[in-house]
């Protein structure tokens, strides 16, 4: 098991936002998280990557089988952790391009040129604006998943890669997440992960996960095969995962 | 208090008098600064270009922008405590002189205490009476002077009081780039006021950029004045890298001439126990003028930071900005923004922002989610704080403050 998320509970500021989460991701696998705006998908994410505001009351990260709970963020990343944020902050003075070359100056893999990636995410005219001022909603995820795919970490996490954007983002947020899984050799264990989280569930008809799991006030409503749980989700809405966790309670 | 200094022109009898009534008029602190250290004449050395300055000397003024390869510049001013060692022109259209040469040479009256008064303070009377040297460059009219010119004020001799007066003029279509560093000998004590008085013509363009790097004893006052005449443009860089005793300066940039532009930016870093009171002002007096002021200042260890700016709207149809941030690097240190905007016509644009503060820990967590080590994301963020692009600035400039930003980057993350 690549990434297993054991009994975790999490406050912020006091107030508890996971309730006793248990999710699991494994090598190779593509993981798909959804469930309705505030339900925690973000929390989630930002305990996984180790937010300083985000304390975990009990339960336990293990990635790799190495529990991660008192690691800080930069130590998770250099395992091999990576995020594409929803709502990433503005940073003045800090280019993309100067971002794209400073994570190039700390990362073991030479791997792929950017330029390749700058092309395929359609970013040559974003690479030369500082980091997210004035960045339209695609604008966002696009730059995002440019530095993930420089980072090239071993377990992606994408937060709402389809919310706000038009068709023609969603069909590059989308190749870039086909090359963020892709295998780096033919080592089966190389294969690279992904946890995708969306509420629309959009991005669900466009990646091949293999499992999904459905978030509903801060506890894990529902979990089973991908594609069943989109099409539920696509047609049905959240509304009866909230009946269907009413009636088990 | 001091000798004063013999008088360069039968006109200035009068000026001489303002500032004489105004230093018997000095404030504590001023009376305590400009008698406690000497206007002496020091500085003794010969030397007749960069290169032939003695090593020491060279490798404290090479961190204030001054380079040995004078073919890069188009012109070099040197002056050590209060002796002007080079003056050089090197192409035409430009002369570089000291104060004194240009008494001589040509007429200063419609410039010599025009642009800062001479009673505006206690340091500017002390200039008038106890000053020496102090660069006059003048583009002639319509000429193009690409490469930049390199002025160092340096202070060697202990307790001096070092009072140079400059006078920039740049001729109608001018183009005028200045370098000036102004720096001194470690372990030295001393206080540094240096007028400058700047005269845009019709049309021309003046980018000034100075560099500060003083030591722990050295108080510092410059006082500076600009006028800009109709299409003209002024636009100044200003730097300061390293402790000082105490720092105040506020230079005022009138807009006198309609479509007037000016661009305004400071980068200050407090170290030490340094008081740098740092704040600049525009005074929008034609229509059509435009002018921005970008203030950034980063507080380390135990100094304080006021940060000022001012915009003064005179008339209908002007446009002004000022951004005034603060970076806070220690619990010990103290930071002041003072932004003011004052509207005396109703046809004006006047607008502010304003911040002080640490560096955001959501910034921090985003970079340390990318990779990056909390000094990295420190460095990174620093760094994009005090980058400070302003349209308009030459290459060689520019590539000038970019390491200078680097080096306060490494300082101040370190």
């Amino acid at each position: 098991m690549l990434l297993e998320v054991v009994d975790l509970h999490v406050e912020v500021k006091g107030r508890e936002v996971l309730r006793g989460i248990n999710l699991t991701v494994d090598q190779g696998e593509s993981v798909m998280l959804m469930g309705p705006n505030g339900s925690g998908k973000s929390s989630l994410i930002h305990t996984i990557m180790g937010h300083p505001d985000y304390r975990v009351t009990k339960g336990a990260i293990i990635f790799q089988g190495k529990t991660l709970n008192t690691l800080p963020t930069d130590a998770r990343a250099r395992l091999g952790i990576g995020v594409s944020f929803q709502l990433p902050p503005k940073v003045n003075g800090v280019t993309l391009s100067k971002l794209l070359s400073e994570i190039h100056k700390i990362s073991k893999n030479d791997g792929e040129p950017i330029e390749k990636y700058v092309e395929l995410l359609n970013c040559s005219d974003l690479v030369g604006r500082d980091m997210n001022v004035g960045f339209s909603g695609g604008e966002i995820k696009r730059g995002e998943l440019l530095l993930l795919l420089a980072q090239r970490p071993m377990f992606s996490m994408i937060d709402e890669p389809d919310s706000g954007v038009d068709v023609e983002s969603i069909r590059l947020v989308t190749k870039a997440i086909t090359e963020l899984l892709r295998p780096r050799d033919s080592d089966a264990k190389d294969r690279p992960s992904a946890l995708i989280v969306t509420h629309q569930g959009t991005i669900g008809k466009h990646v091949n996960a293999s499992r999904a799991y459905i978030m509903i006030d801060g506890k894990i409503a529902c979990f089973g095969e991908a594609k069943a749980i989109v099409d539920l989700v696509l047609t049905r809405g959240f509304e009866e995962c909230v009946r269907c966790m009413r009636r088990k309670r | 208090m001091h000798e004063e200094e013999t008088l360069r022109a039968d006109w200035g009898g009068d000026l001489r008098q303002k500032a004489r009534d105004r230093l018997a008029r000095a404030t504590p602190e001023e009376a305590e600064l400009i008698s406690k250290f000497a206007p002496i004449l020091q500085g003794r050395e010969k030397a007749d270009s960069v290169s032939s300055l003695p090593q020491d000397v060279r490798r404290t003024s090479e961190a204030v922008g001054v380079v040995e390869d004078e073919a890069s510049r188009s012109g070099t001013y040197f002056q050590m405590d209060t002796t002007a060692l080079i003056r050089k022109t090197q192409v035409e259209g430009l002369d570089v002189m000291s104060l004194e040469d240009a008494f001589e040479r040509i007429d200063l009256k419609p410039y010599y205490w025009k642009a800062v008064p001479v009673d505006k303070d206690g340091f500017t009377s002390a200039v008038e009476l106890y000053g020496k040297g102090g660069y006059v460059i003048i583009a002639k009219q319509g000429a193009d002077i690409e490469l930049p010119v390199q002025a160092c004020l340096f202070m060697k001799a202990n307790d001096l009081l070092q009072a140079p007066h400059n006078i920039i003029i740049a001729e109608e279509g001018s183009k005028l780039n200045i370098i000036t560093g102004c720096t001194a000998m470690p372990e030295k004590a001393g206080i540094h006021a240096g007028i400058s008085e700047f005269y845009v013509k019709k049309g021309a363009t003046v980018t000034f950029t100075m560099i500060h790097s003083w030591t722990h004893d050295i108080h510092v006052r410059p006082r500076t004045g600009v006028v800009v005449e109709q299409d003209g443009t002024f636009i100044s860089h200003y730097v300061n890298l390293n402790p000082l005793s105490s720092l105040q300066m506020y230079p005022i940039v009138k807009l006198n001439g309609a479509h007037a532009k000016t661009s305004i930016s400071s980068l200050i870093v407090g170290f030490g126990r340094s008081r740098m009171d740092v704040g600049s002002e525009i005074v929008f007096n034609a229509a059509d003028t435009k002018g921005e002021i970008i203030s950034k200042s980063v507080s380390t260890q135990e100094s304080t930071i006021y940060a000022r700016g001012r915009l003064t709207a005179n008339t209908d149809d002007v446009r002004g900005h000022l951004e005034c941030r603060g970076l806070i690097m220690d619990p010990r240190s103290k930071m002041y923004a003072i932004p003011e905007l004052v509207g005396n016509a109703m046809n004006v644009e006047l607008t502010h922002e304003a911040s002080v503060g640490k560096l955001s820990a959501d910034q921090i967590y985003y970079l340390m989610s990318k990779g990056f080590s909390n000094d990295e994301a420190t460095s990174i963020l620093v760094r994009g704080f005090m980058q400070t692009k302003i349209e308009g600035v030459p290459q060689s400039l520019e590539s000038m403050i970019d390491s200078v930003t680097d080096m306060v980057a490494k300082k101040a993350a370190g």
